[in-house]
């Protein structure tokens, strides 16, 4: 089911980045999730792992996504006994390397919802590396499923 | 030296050796109650814990626009209700205090909460009242202006869940909750 899901993950994303430019796609991700905007908040957070597939050492930046008025690049951080969250201006993708984008520590910060998601739509995240414009694939997933029925 | 008055400074002395050092460990080992009532609004109501409390009631400050840390903690909050019996979850509520005071409309604050569970509650308060529970639990936040954000600021704050008895003294807390599993046991074990 897992390998299942991995792979569909994998195969989108190799298209969208395909779509996004020519020739062999520089950035993967595995499982690019969205939590679906809460009602309350203009705020939501994508998460995943990507890996640089572009041959060299890069600089990740975020451009924009679909349906969103804004996307930055952040990261939740433990300072004196509070959590932080803090802009950061890029990640560094060693060539080959994997990066996480997980709960509670980097992420994709989303602002200003311009449309209603639903769970299983596709989010196209435009980031660069380098100079190379690259869009990836995230599918939007609910924040309050019951652990069960939680992947 | 009179024999008995020798046996009769001995109990003495030994009686307030003993006394001295109870009292030495009392002093070492004493933590008085951390919380007490405290007073919010609720949809622009006032709110009173002491007037609404249940059996248990797990305390969280947070802001609505916090993309990461609040709703991860919250959702695992969330998971821990729908993990327990009818009877349990009518027993225990979660507060959800935003201590975004300036952008955090109270009607948000509300509906923000109750996605994660319905019986969730997302208080607000002055800023008085804000500072006044979150100095109550000895708990903290800092707002810090970003302009380099499109949010303008960020609000580093704790990111603990406080269990409180029906007078809103603390009976447990889980620091940086990062499963709903320990949320479950640690209701069980305060109902």
């Amino acid at each position: 089911m897992n390998l299942a899901k991995t792979l569909i993950a994998l195969s989108i994303s190799c298209g969208a980045a395909a779509h996004a430019q020519s020739g062999p796609p520089s950035l993967k991700i595995n499982d690019g999730y969205i939590f679906q905007p809460l009602k309350g908040s203009n705020a939501t957070a994508g998460y995943g792992i990507l890996k640089n597939v572009s041959g060299k050492d890069a600089a990740l930046t975020v451009v924009s996504a679909e349906g969103f008025g804004a996307v930055e690049l952040h990261e939740t951080v433990p300072v004196d006994g509070l959590m932080k969250m803090r802009r950061i201006e890029n990640f560094h993708l060693g060539k080959d390397a994997s990066f996480e984008l997980k709960p509670g520590g980097n992420h994709v910060m989303l602002f200003d919802p311009t449309k209603d998601f639903k769970e299983g739509d596709t989010v196209h995240v435009n980031f660069k590396l380098d100079d190379k414009s690259v869009a990836v694939p995230f599918q939007v997933r609910l924040r309050n499923k019951p652990a069960k029925a939680q992947r | 030296m009179i024999p008995g008055f020798t046996v009769k400074a001995l109990a003495i002395s030994f009686v307030a050796a003993a006394f001295c050092s109870l009292g030495l460990i009392w002093y070492l080992t004493y933590e008085p109650p951390v919380g007490g009532d405290f007073s919010l609004t609720y949809r622009g109501n006032e709110w009173r814990l002491s007037q609404n409390a249940k059996e248990l009631n797990i305390l969280y400050f947070g802001y609505t626009k916090c993309p990461d840390v609040c709703p991860l903690t919250l959702s695992h909050a969330g998971q821990a209700f729908h993990g327990l019996t009818e009877d349990e979850a009518k027993r225990v509520h979660l507060l959800f205090l935003s201590v975004d005071r300036d952008n955090d409309v109270p009607e948000d604050v509300a509906n923000y909460a109750a996605h994660f569970f319905p019986s969730f509650l997302g208080l607000s308060g002055t800023r008085e009242q804000i500072d006044k529970t979150i100095a109550m639990y000895h708990a903290s936040y800092i707002i810090e202006k970003d302009e380099k954000s499109h949010l303008g600021y960020s609000i580093a704050h704790t990111d603990r869940l406080f269990f409180l008895n029906n007078n809103g003294v603390v009976q447990a807390t889980i620091s940086n909750p990062r499963s709903s599993e320990e949320i479950i046991k640690t209701i069980k074990e305060h109902l």
